[in-house]
């Protein structure tokens, strides 16, 4: 990391191969589709060279690069939604699907048969975000309250509050299929 | 241990639903592990378990993807390495060490001359000292050019604060920044300043047919330190921006820009060290 920082290229290659595919988990969830998720990926790489200049060690590297980079999701995702769509909805079946509104009702969305992504899509980021953090970041609950600067007792609550949801949008009669698609896991 | 109600979080979470929650996550304290293994907690811990998987059962990235991402990365990291800084750098040597001292001393004049100026030649206009908070030098720079409303004796003061602006970039200061203790402070100021008829326009800031206001607009922004580059950072038409100005928000230092968007004024702030938008709202 300390060679990174100094200007060492081999080091930053190695540094952004290793997070990579964490990174990728995140915005990819936080997305609900591959484009997004692969746009919002490549800001944060680059958000992540661009600001190693300020990591100061107060808090552990995957932290500090996984608070870049949940920004950076966030940021393009905003800017996606702010923008006028030049796509069409046959280009693309995950851009064609329509979502939930994150503010919809229960009652309205769980009548769909909800994929994972979807229900995600449901929530709104203070709840998706820390979940996400949480089973794909792999951090705990402090990590994630300095990520996203509130307090831990808040990250507790919201991921409890989150889960329920999604528990109630997935729910027995809307489990997906299982597939043979290969996962990535931290 | 549980949020506050609020419109976002109407009221507490279920004790049952937070301990299983906690408690998969291994964060659960020892007094409350005991209550686990209650049907109605062990019966939300499997279908949270059952969440937790498909969270994670994430679509690897396509093929090529890593390699791509990471060269483009690089190409960014090799022209970092090339271009010389300019601004603030956290990490790096702390601003005042990096200071020519020729420009300080350059600044020293350029701040006399605007004292003589001030004393001789201008005479306690009150649109002026009602200023608000976020009037700094970039303001003077930005507002120079419509001397027939502004009078003849403001036109050396002007010139002399856009070249206290244009010398402080060059030296890598920071303008001074305006401060604000949280956000809602920094919007109340924006709007107080947008509403004021100026002396430049003389009218509301922000009139699409007002001519004057649109090369205030362009203008705005000039000599204010912006590191992050903040109207790329938020992907807006440059054109629709009104005005970009340097701030510290409860110790944050951010950029702000106020742009005109489809939904109306809206206001965004830039985090100067992460480069990323913390606030995006309606003015």
């Amino acid at each position: 990391m300390a060679a990174a920082q100094g200007g060492d290229r081999a080091a930053m290659d190695v540094l952004l191969r290793r997070h990579h595919e964490r990174i990728w988990a995140v915005c990819r969830r936080l997305a609900g589709n591959d484009a997004d998720a692969a746009d919002a990926t490549q800001e944060a790489m680059l958000l992540i060279v661009r600001r190693i200049g300020t990591f100061d060690g107060r808090s552990q590297f995957t932290t500090w690069a996984h608070r870049v980079a949940t920004n950076a999701c966030l940021d393009e995702l905003r800017r996606r939604k702010r923008r006028p769509t030049d796509r069409l909805p046959d280009d693309d079946p995950e851009h064609g699907r329509t979502l939930p509104d994150a503010g919809a009702p229960v009652d309205h969305v769980v009548s769909e048969r909800l994929d994972i992504d979807a229900a995600l899509a449901a929530l709104s980021d203070e709840f998706r975000v820390p979940i996400v953090l949480r089973d794909l970041g792999g951090h705990d609950y402090a990590q994630i309250a300095a990520i996203l600067d509130i307090p831990a007792g808040t990250v507790r609550s919201r991921i409890a509050r989150g889960r329920a949801r999604l528990a109630e949008l997935l729910g027995p009669g809307n489990q997906p299929a299982p597939t043979d698609r290969p996962s990535t896991r931290p | 241990m549980t949020d506050s109600p609020s419109p976002a979080d109407p009221g507490p979470v279920d004790p049952d639903v937070e301990l299983a929650s906690a408690h998969l996550d291994d964060e659960a304290g020892a007094d409350e592990r005991a209550r686990v293994e209650d049907p109605v907690v062990a019966a939300h811990l499997a279908a949270f378990g059952r969440v937790a998987d498909q969270v994670r059962d994430v679509p690897p990235p396509p093929a090529g993807l890593l390699d791509d991402q990471v060269a483009r990365a690089m190409a960014s990291f090799d022209d970092e390495a090339r271009v010389v800084p300019i601004g603030r750098t956290a990490g790096a040597t702390p601003w005042w060490q990096r200071i020519p001292l020729g420009a300080v001393a350059a600044a020293l004049i350029v701040v006399a001359l605007v004292g003589i100026a001030s004393l001789g030649g201008f005479g306690g206009d009150d649109e002026d000292t009602a200023a608000t908070a976020f009037d700094s030098t970039d303001d003077s720079a930005g507002d120079s050019g419509d001397d027939s409303a502004a009078g003849g004796a403001q036109a050396p003061m002007a010139d002399a604060m856009e070249e206290s602006a244009t010398l402080e970039t060059e030296a890598g200061l920071a303008p001074d920044r305006a401060r604000f203790d949280s956000y809602d402070d920094l919007v109340a100021s924006l709007q107080d300043e947008l509403a004021r008829p100026t002396a430049a326009t003389g009218g509301q800031a922000g009139d699409p047919d007002d001519t004057a206001g649109e090369e205030r607009s362009a203008g705005d922004g000039e000599g204010v330190t912006d590191p992050c580059d903040a109207v790329a950072v938020l992907d807006v038409d440059p054109a629709t921006v009104v005005l970009v100005r340097a701030a510290v928000v409860a110790s944050d230092d951010v950029t702000v820009v106020v742009h005109d968007a489809d939904d109306g004024r809206r206001l965004a702030a830039v985090d100067d060290a992460t480069c990323t938008v913390v606030l995006d709202r309606l003015l």
